[in-house]
């Protein structure tokens, strides 16, 4: 009996124990494939982080590279970057992380002696590196920045080594087409010019009143596209440009021989000014690169002048009487300036295309003024119709001004340079090595 | 010695026959304890096959479309072009086909190994070629990317917007070829991020 039951206890336990190790075989196999893709997801993870690393870096160096070069050619940033040989040494696969005894990223090699747009930076839990070099198509001449293209070379290190090389090349983007040779430009056909009723003020088309500017240039006062400027043109006897009055102080911007006979030194109007898409598409950048948008009848407050602003008021606004401005001004609506109101710099009125001008002081608008009507037959921007009506999409600009005084509307290209925004620059191509 | 001898007489055929029974059902519910253990074992290890090769196809994907449109030469190329054979435009379907363009040599075409990517999901696979020249090779298998299990195929990638787009939405929808024991229904694990098109910004 005792033997017996011994034998039978002996079974149970054999059983158990098969059982058991089957099933912890089972829970081992199960596990181990847990771990193995927890090991994956974390290396995958790994790369991940290092791959955002190297892309923050670009953008740091894009951000970087926009502060230091203002807008202008890169050449003076390439000799900067290419070091004492000056030649660029980048080679994605020659780049290597260097890690100190604790594991802590000390820097990188295989760049030669460049020198870094971004030192080594922590961020995060890793480091970037920023490098520089001309684009691709401008090889031949490392420091000589013709296209307004650089390439950026992103080095990111995570954590557990993990390393990612990634380039972008970079863009200066232009906002505006070049500017407009004239003090007013009416786009569209028949352009409605009314000047002041009472004592009007000056228009000039000097650059600057001859003061500062391009020496000798000056362009027409009211610039048109393809008018016969003698119907719709009121024009008053106190029209200057350059040594002419009156009738000549107005022209067809895109007729290259009569600006000649003007002498203007602009040259012709870019047809990018007359292609209503081109237009519609300008308007959105500029709200998105705009230091303030205003919606009215939302209120309208003006963003400090300095550097620059650009503002653009996507309906109706009034430029009150003793408010000056400067910078970039667009408006969707109808624009309003009092008498006593000033502007240095650009003035848009595209949309709607109505500018006025009310009673008299002694304000002065200097820079250049561009309306255009391409709101379409229900007369609202931002609608569908945009841009389906009038010719070829321009109805007719309108510029009243009522009152006078002495202030004057002056062409001044010294007040429009700085006004034109300056967007960060664009990528316009991007790899992962 | 002659009693405790009788005192341990052997079993009765009925003692037999109870442990025997009881014997039995504790080893048939063991059994079927095992049977399910296994098969709940089997199901996970393959779900947990189906989600790897989701994930991994997913960042196979996106890698590629990360750099779609390097043009170092400034040529014009575009980045991606959406059912390049526009085999399914009318089909719920939706684009389950994506070309994906990138100079990498820097030589002014996209005829080298990965310049001219092609991805696209075939029946429950999804297969990509790397260059017009090379076979089709199978990523992952079960992608039937159909999520909600109504039968129809969620598309594989949404652009924002047409033609042009500046970002892809991509989401794969893997599918267990066996049943869940407990549910019944196959298992199902979606995975789906947003790439944005860097060179199109």
């Amino acid at each position: 009996m005792t033997e017996s039951r011994r034998n039978e206890r002996g079974s149970a336990l054999i059983m158990a124990v098969f059982v058991l190790a089957l099933v912890a075989s089972m829970g081992m196999a199960l596990l181990f494939l847990g771990q193995l893709e927890v090991r994956m997801s974390k290396t995958g993870l790994q790369e991940k982080k290092s791959f955002f690393l190297a892309e923050a870096g670009v953008e740091d160096g894009r951000g970087s590279l926009y502060d230091i070069n203002k807008g202008e050619d890169f050449s003076d940033d390439l000799t900067t970057s290419a070091g004492p040989d000056g030649n660029h040494m980048v080679d994605p696969s020659a780049i290597r992380p260097v890690y100190d005894a604790a594991g802590n990223l000390t820097g990188f090699t295989g760049y030669g002696d460049d020198v870094p747009l971004t030192n080594t930076t922590a961020f995060g839990e890793g480091w970037y590196m920023v490098l520089l070099a001309n684009d691709p198509l401008e090889q031949a001449t490392p420091t000589l920045d013709q296209n307004h293209r650089v390439m950026m070379t992103g080095v990111g290190a995570g954590p557990d080594s993990s390393f990612e090389v990634v380039q972008a090349i970079v863009e200066k983007d232009e906002i505006l087409p070049q500017i407009p040779p004239a003090t007013i430009l009416l786009l569209g056909p028949d352009p409605a010019f009314q000047s002041g009723s009472s004592n009007p003020k000056e228009y000039v088309g000097d650059d600057c009143n001859g003061l500062g500017g391009m020496p000798g240039l000056y362009v027409p006062v009211v610039g048109t596209v393809d008018t016969v400027v003698d119907e719709g043109i009121e024009r008053p006897k106190n029209f200057m440009t350059g040594g002419l009055e009156g009738y000549d102080t107005v022209a067809d911007v895109t007729d290259a021989d009569a600006l000649d006979a003007m002498g203007a030194g602009l040259g012709p109007l870019d047809p990018s000014w007359t292609d209503c898409a081109f237009l519609q598409q300008m308007v959105e950048s500029i709200r998105e690169v705009a230091d303030v948008v205003c919606e009215p009848p939302a209120p309208c407050t003006p963003p400090p002048p300095s550097p620059s602003r650009v503002m653009m008021v996507d309906g109706d606004y009034t430029v009150g009487g003793d408010e000056s401005g400067q910078g970039l001004l667009l408006v969707t609506g109808t624009l309003e300036m009092h008498g006593r109101a000033s502007w240095r710099g650009l003035i848009l009125v595209i949309g709607e295309g109505k500018f006025d001008r009310f009673g008299a002081g002694n304000g002065v608008i200097s820079g250049s003024l561009v309306v255009a009507d391409i709101a379409g037959p229900d007369d609202i921007y931002g609608t569908a119709d945009d841009c389906s009506g009038g010719v070829e999409g321009f109805d007719t600009a309108a510029f009243d001004e009522k009152g006078g005084g002495n202030g004057d509307t002056v062409f001044c290209t010294d007040d429009i340079v700085p006004a034109i925004p300056i967007p960060p620059y664009k990528v316009v191509s991007f790899v992962q090595h | 010695m002659n009693r405790t001898r009788s005192g341990e007489r052997g079993f009765t055929l009925i003692e037999l026959m109870v442990s025997a029974t009881v014997l039995l059902l504790a080893m048939a519910g063991l059994l079927s304890l095992l049977v399910h253990n296994a098969r709940i074992n089997k199901t996970q290890r393959i779900n947990m096959e189906l989600q790897s090769s989701a994930r991994n196809s997913l960042a196979m994907v996106v890698q590629k479309l990360r750099s779609a449109g390097w043009d170092p030469l400034n040529t014009g190329l575009g980045t991606v072009v959406l059912d390049p054979d526009d085999l399914d435009a009318d089909d719920a379907d939706g684009v389950d086909d994506i070309e994906i363009l990138a100079d990498l040599t820097g030589d002014g075409d996209v005829d080298d190994p990965n310049e001219q990517v092609r991805i696209v999901r075939s029946g429950d696979r999804l297969v990509w070629r790397r260059s017009p020249a090379e076979p089709y090779i199978v990523l992952a298998a079960g992608i039937t990317n159909d999520a909600d299990g109504d039968g129809v195929a969620e598309p594989l990638f949404t652009p924002d917007r047409l033609p042009d787009p500046s970002r892809i939405t991509v989401r794969i929808t893997a599918e267990s070829p066996i049943p869940n024991p407990t549910s019944g229904r196959p298992d199902r694990y979606t995975v789906t991020t947003d790439v944005v098109l860097r060179s199109a910004l």
